[in-house]
Formats: structure tokens, sequence, C-alpha cells
């Protein structure tokens, strides 16, 4: 399954999301692989399902939580997750 | 100023920087996207983000939902960039208290506010006023405000209100009209030397005692 780049209102969904637990400070020095374990340590269900749906489509659904972790990371990459905060804060959203 | 070009799903999309009718339509589109935000409406907010960007460029045929998310919000910098001052006016200074709504204040006001300003002032219509430069348009306002404040000064000298009662001196002394922050004085970058006066010096032998008092020459 191959992530997509989101558009506007989907990526400040999943910026609403990520923000509740991380910020640009605490995620500038982890790389991409790090940075997908944690948020999937630290999200409860229906974050994950979002988060997945959100990057994967439809079809997260039916996948292995593994290649859930694996394509969200890639989505996440894809997106520049580090701008998408940044930018998030700055729109002011919360 | 020219014309900004940037590349949407391959095609040439140009900002061009609107006169002062078109700027007041952007002014009320921001208005309308701090409304959004307050409400926490993302869809709201991106409707009236392409509309912002639309209405400054040629663009046409684009479907929204697919569009990255960094490229619209490149446009719509790059769209609020090219329609911002290009002058740093002291009237656009923010003051220290938070404005709160007005109740005179509705959506789309901003054209009608520059309108009636220019028509009452200087007699224009609107075709003329429609077609003034942003920065025209603001530093024409700034000084429009600037005569209105030194008249208002002038009249506030001649009656008494400027002339309170001070119980203590048992006079009347001059109070000056509050003017806007914009106006105040500015602090110096470099605060002035002050020199002192010879004779408002500290008088007698001045004793260095950072230094080993000097040893007396022997038969004197």
């Amino acid at each position: 399954m191959v992530s997509k780049i989101l558009n506007f209102p989907d990526a400040m969904k999943l910026a609403q999301i990520i923000t509740k637990y991380f910020d640009t400070e605490s995620i500038k020095e982890m790389t991409g692989e790090e940075f997908g374990y944690k948020l999937f340590d630290v999200l409860d269900q229906d974050e994950i399902l979002q988060v997945a749906s959100l990057l994967l489509g439809d079809e997260a659904t039916s996948m292995k939580p593994r290649e859930i972790i694996v394509g969200s990371v890639e989505g996440l990459v894809k997106n520049n997750l580090f701008d998408l905060i940044q930018a998030y804060q700055e729109v002011g959203i919360k | 100023m020219t014309d900004e070009i940037f590349t949407l799903q391959g095609k040439p999309i140009l900002i061009k920087r609107l006169t002062l009718r078109g700027w007041a339509e952007l002014e009320t589109l921001k208005q309308e996207m701090d409304e959004f935000v307050k409400s926490k409406e993302f869809d709201g907010y991106y409707k009236k983000l392409i509309k912002f960007i639309q209405v400054t460029s040629n663009v046409e045929d684009v479907d929204w939902d697919t569009v990255a998310w960094y490229d619209a919000l490149n446009l719509y910098s790059l769209a609020i960039t090219k329609n911002h001052p290009t002058i740093d006016f002291p009237v656009l200074t923010g003051s220290k208290e938070q404005s709160q709504k007005l109740p005179w204040e509705y959506t789309g006001r901003a054209w009608y506010f520059w309108l009636h300003l220019f028509a009452s002032n200087y007699g224009w219509n609107e075709t003329t006023i429609g077609e003034i430069d942003i920065d025209t348009a603001i530093g024409l306002y700034q000084e429009i405000l600037l005569s209105e404040q030194l008249e208002k000064e002038w009249e506030w000298g001649l009656s008494e209100i400027a002339y309170p009662y001070n119980s203590s001196t048992k006079k009347q002394e001059y109070k000056a009209m509050p003017r806007p922050d914009w106006m105040l004085p500015m602090a110096p970058a470099q605060q002035p030397t002050i020199r002192i006066r010879k004779d408002m010096m500290p008088v007698g032998n001045i004793v260095n005692l950072s230094k080993p008092p000097k040893e007396k020459i022997s038969g004197i």
C-alpha cells in the first residue's frame, strides 16, 4: 500500500492528532523510524486508525499492524511532518 | 512590483498584486479565515484559503482536493507577501490594547471603510478609489489620521479640558491630549552622553587608592 501526500484539510487533521503528544522541539532530533515507534506507542486505537486511514486510505483497516506502522511512517516522511507541525502551529487551529 | 509565477500540478499560476478594491476583499477573506480558526473548522478555513488564492491569481480548473498541503500553503504565502504593504507605516504597528469586535463591524465592511475615507477627504469617485495601490492607500490614511489628530490637539488646547486644576499646587496645569501609540516618540537607539559641568563636580584633592602612594624624595 502506497502512502499518499495529503491535501490541506487532511494534513491539518493529522497534525491535530500528532501535536497532542509531540511538538517540533521533541521530534527534531529523531529519525523517521524512531518517531514512528514512539508515535504508535502513545496513540490510542482510534487515533491509530485515524492516522492510518488519513495516510493510507480506507484499505488501512484490513492491513496488518506492521504494515500500518511502516506505511504510516513512510507517509509522515512524505508529508514533511516537521514542516507540517510548524505550519499547523502557525495557522493556529488547536 | 512584478507578478510571481508558481507551478501547480504542471500549470503556471500567476500571483498578482491587487489594487485597493481587491485588497479590501482579501481583508474580508482574512477575517473569515480567523473566524474559522477560532471555531476550528479546517474545511471552512481551506475554502477561504482557496478563494484567497483564486482572487489573487489566474488559477482555474484545479482540483484542490488533490493539491498537496505544502503547495496550497506556499501559494497562499506567496499571495499574502505579494499583497502586503511594502512600506513600514507607523500606523500599522499594533496597539497594546486588544481590539474587540465593534457593534458596527460586519463581513465586507473593509471596502466601504476605504471608499468613505477617500471620498469624504478627497472627493474621489468609486472607480478611482478602487484603483489605488495598497501603499498609497495606507500612506494617505496615515496622513488623514495625522491631520485629524493635530487639529483635535489645537482645539483641545483652546478648551478648559486641557488645563485641569491641580489641588496640590493650587494651579491649573496644561495636560496634553493623548496620542495613539503610533504617534508617541520612539526611544533613542543610543542614550545621549550627558556632560557634567566642572563646577558641579566634587571639590578637593582626589586620592587614587588603586595605586600605591609615591615615595617622598629624602632630604625634603
